[in-house]
């Protein structure tokens, strides 16, 4: 079965929208900074409402956010 | 061997569970870059505090014992409540800390997030490896002092159960920092 993976481009966004701070879109989307943090290094997948959320503050859909990357291996 | 060395054997091979349980459970994840700096959570903060506090009063508590001998300790009234407010006092930082963070979950609070709730949720796997093992080896080492008299002293039913529970208080905060590595 092919292993799906969750990237992201919340670091891109961050800086396009004023150079937006971790902490800041931590307290905006209602989550600790770390976990900001470990979704900007792809290693944790949020659940679909923290992902709508984030989507929301930088004014775009999901699907511009998140992608899915599936691999065959 | 000594029952009092059978009786840091019992804490210290409850805290060996939970310790290995936290090396087993470390990320399989390469590590994070170098400059990339991970705060830690509220909820991290708290179970550092918690485990610290706790194992500090554990600490007086069995080093009470120690001084004193374990028969000494339960004779003297003043020794015997000393060494359950000691024991208490975990259970009012741990216990209290814990009821709040619950109802920090149950309210939607805004202290902790959705890994932090799940973090939280998986904890208690932890308390049970680190109660069987001090249980068990509570069990072993009275049976084997004991054995020959066939009774086990008092006190040490009492000890027993404290131990236990300690153990039991500390694994919620030792789980939390094991969900943290595995994430």
């Amino acid at each position: 079965m092919p292993k799906a993976e969750i990237t992201n481009c919340i670091r891109r966004l961050r800086f396009e929208h004023g150079e937006m701070t971790q902490q800041e879109l931590s307290d905006r989307a209602g989550c600790s900074r770390q976990t900001v943090v470990l979704l900007e290094q792809g290693r944790y997948v949020p659940s679909l409402s923290l992902a709508m959320k984030i989507a929301r503050i930088f004014g775009t859909d999901v699907e511009s956010v998140f992608e899915l990357a599936e691999d065959d291996g | 061997m000594s029952i009092v060395l059978w009786s840091i054997l019992a804490l210290v091979g409850g805290f060996g569970a939970l310790w290995f349980a936290a090396r087993m459970t470390r990320s399989g994840s390469p590590p994070l870059p170098d400059d990339v700096e991970l705060p830690a959570t509220p909820l991290q903060r708290i179970s550092r505090w918690g485990i610290g506090l706790s194992v500090l009063l554990a600490a007086a508590a069995v080093s009470l014992v120690l001084v004193n001998g374990a028969e000494a300790t339960f004779e003297s009234d003043a020794l015997r409540i000393t060494f359950t407010l000691l024991l208490l006092a975990i259970i009012v930082v741990v216990g209290a800390t814990t009821i709040w963070l619950r109802a920090q979950v149950s309210r939607g609070g805004g202290l902790l997030d959705e890994r932090d709730r799940e973090i939280l949720g998986r904890a208690p796997a932890a308390q049970v490896a680190g109660m069987l093992v001090t249980l068990a080896i509570w069990i072993v080492g009275l049976a084997e002092h004991f054995h020959d008299s066939g009774v086990v002293p008092v006190f040490y039913l009492y000890l027993v159960f404290w131990s236990v529970v300690v153990v039991d208080l500390v694994g919620l905060p030792v789980g939390v920092l094991i969900g943290y590595r595995r994430h």
